[in-house]
């Protein structure tokens, strides 16, 4: 009877969670940079930045298990440094704006400390989503971006940014703005990187 | 003969246990000094919309599953949370935390799950929170996104329902408890508790 009901349920369970769902692809873990490491740059104040923009498919392909230029998505590794010895900085991701040459429409968006800055989609879960339906690839992605944090003095925060980009032909330089926001003072910090 | 085989076989799992065991139990013990809650009467904010929160993973129809991340979260981080402060309030709407130094809200950034094709196959939960910490103004001083994450067997038709639920209380838990030692590391929210610092005459 026991062995009966073992049988039905893992006959149930193949219905319900087919094999189709794939046993997991492997992720190569992208070697951490520093802001020196990068191939774009930039410094205000205490706060200095560095991009790499992950452009060879086959990169793509390790890192992330999916070809994401193809399907409208550029992965830029983001490594923000605090370089002040006694300052902390707000880095809060949802204030992150980009814009290229092609960029249509652009919609504007409040941060969280009034400051406005124009902002298009700026991956995350909707890049995702847009991405890729194979949910191991979906979590590797989120694991992956860049995250809202405060950059105590010498703490760094790393991560992607999943920018939109045509699917076909060669892409626009892409502006993307990195406001910071002193957390003694309430200053903001803007940097700005060109990929 | 049999005693013989059954003394050497008690002596290698003595040996083993002793061999992979006991380090174990000593670093744990080495480690780990006990933490201090940060001096601060502190209200944790569980708005009705962050409580109802369901995040659904899958295609519909196939192997769509729905997690209950808000309302587990809301059952299961104020015990946690509460011992980071001295003192800790629930309210369910930030201006009704109109007595405490610091107003911590929550907010869910996504959810990423795994599915695996078989009952006994290990899935992964991750739970993305920020934690954003705002002073008595209102002035935002900390900030921090936290990766909460369980892993647990995919289960059966009988038995995925109840792992699913477990799965999410796991990682809420581990979100939870990273964000308590992260509270309690903070230099930003510790200043918001420290006296002003006297000015020079």
């Amino acid at each position: 009877m026991r062995n009966r009901l073992i049988a039905l349920s893992a006959g149930i369970a193949t219905l319900i969670f087919p094999a189709s769902i794939s046993a997991g692809p492997k992720f190569t873990p992208y070697p951490e940079h520093k802001v020196s490491d990068c191939a774009v740059k930039a410094d205000k104040g205490d706060i200095s930045v560095g991009a790499q923009p992950v452009e060879d498919p086959k990169d793509q392909k390790a890192y992330f298990a999916t070809e994401m230029t193809e399907k409208g998505y550029l992965p830029v590794y983001l490594v923000i440094e605090n370089r002040s010895s006694a300052d902390s900085y707000l880095f809060d991701k949802s204030n992150v704006a980009m814009a290229d040459a092609s960029a249509g429409a652009v919609s504007e968006a409040r941060s969280k400390t009034g400051e406005k800055f124009a902002m298009f989609g700026v991956g995350g879960i909707f890049a995702m989503r847009a991405i890729t339906s194979a949910t191991a690839v979906q979590e590797n992605l989120l694991k992956s971006e860049i995250q809202s944090k405060t950059l105590s003095p010498g703490v760094s925060v790393k991560g992607f940014l999943y920018i939109p980009i045509p699917k076909e032909g060669a892409r626009g330089e892409i502006h993307v703005q990195i406001p910071v926001v002193n957390s003694r003072t309430s200053e903001i910090q803007v940097v700005n990187l060109t990929i | 003969m049999v005693n013989s085989e059954y003394r050497f076989f008690s002596l290698i799992a003595v040996a083993l246990f002793v061999l992979c065991c006991l380090p174990m139990k000593l670093s744990g013990q080495a480690a780990q000094p006990a933490s201090q809650p940060v001096s601060l009467k502190a209200a944790l904010v569980l708005t009705p919309e962050f409580c109802a929160t369901k995040t659904k993973k899958g295609t519909w129809g196939i192997n769509q599953e729905t997690f209950p991340v808000g309302k587990t979260a809301c059952e299961e981080l104020e015990p946690i949370i509460k011992t980071a402060f001295t003192s800790l309030t629930r309210v369910d709407d930030p201006a009704k935390a109109t007595d405490e130094q610091l107003v911590l809200i929550p907010k869910f950034v996504d959810v990423g799950a795994t599915q695996k094709a078989f009952a006994f196959s290990n899935r992964e939960l991750t739970v993305l929170i920020e934690w954003t910490a705002r002073d008595k103004s209102g002035k935002t001083v900390w900030i921090e996104t936290i990766q909460g994450t369980a892993k647990r067997h995919m289960g059966n038709a009988f038995t995925h329902g109840s792992n699913v639920k477990h799965i999410v209380e796991d990682a809420v838990k581990d979100d939870g408890e990273q964000a308590v030692a992260k509270i309690e590391a903070s230099p930003e929210i510790a200043k918001v508790g420290a006296p002003p610092p006297k000015s020079a005459e």
